[in-house]
């Protein structure tokens, strides 16, 4: 007996649940960072802003993208690199403005950075079930 | 340099730079992964071969072992009717004087 073709060949092996999560996440994501992106909170006050503003509707819009094909995982990939180097980048930059930042600004900027290290710790571990997933989808 | 070319340029090197990195890692994980149920198939199917391997091994020792058995078994059966004979020599030597 081919153990190994028996295995490979099953399809289905992903639970439902897991499938409809591993697709759809990337949408909820897309939405929070489309809503960032056309209600601004401009902490800055100049065009970098601008640029922020710019990256996170990118985002969203990669996110709902990365859901509707999500086969292609280098848009994930793309989402979510975006995501947390638009958060560093923000973290950086609120480094040498002048005035400092107030309080609930940097709560919020905190918030959000810890939500764009969370989105690429998902697009990595999401990647194994993603190939699942396309394998099966391929037999 | 004032602090809004700062801003800008530290801004747009951290991101370029993280996403960046984020990009080659992510791009590296998805070419060198294999998906969840081929690594464990291919971890059953080597345990499957190994055990195999190791119930064929054993297989030969019985069969080894059962030919050795039946060989000491003849030379046992041989013995007990060469002790027969030689008994009957005895008995037949003891009668004669």
């Amino acid at each position: 007996m081919d153990f190994v073709e028996r295995r490979k060949t099953e399809r289905c092996r992903i639970d439902r649940r897991t499938r409809l999560y591993v697709r759809f996440w990337p949408a909820i994501i897309g939405t929070s960072y489309l809503l960032i992106g056309f209600w601004p909170v401009n902490f800055f006050g100049n065009n970098i802003d601008v640029f922020y503003n710019w990256a996170s509707i990118a985002t969203g819009l990669l996110g709902y993208l990365s859901a509707c094909c999500w086969k292609r995982g280098w848009l994930r990939n793309v989402m979510a690199s975006l995501a947390l180097g638009r958060s560093f980048s923000v973290v950086i930059t609120a480094l040498f403005v002048e005035p400092p930042l107030p309080f609930g600004s940097i709560m919020r900027l905190t918030a959000s950075g810890i939500l764009a290290v969370f989105i690429f710790c998902l697009a990595v571990v999401e990647i194994p079930y993603l190939k699942a997933m396309v394998a099966d989808g391929r037999r | 340099m004032d602090v809004d070319n700062l801003q800008y340029i530290a801004g747009g090197g951290t991101f370029l730079g993280i996403a960046g990195f984020a990009v080659v890692l992510i791009l590296k994980l998805q070419s060198n992964a294999e998906d969840v149920f081929e690594r464990r198939a291919d971890r059953q199917s080597a345990t499957i071969k190994d055990l195999d391997v190791m119930s064929q091994e054993l297989r030969l020792r019985l069969d080894e072992c059962h030919k050795e058995r039946v060989t000491l078994v003849n030379e046992v059966i041989n013995l007990r009717s060469r002790v027969e004979e030689l008994e009957q020599i005895v008995k037949g030597n003891h009668n004669g004087n």
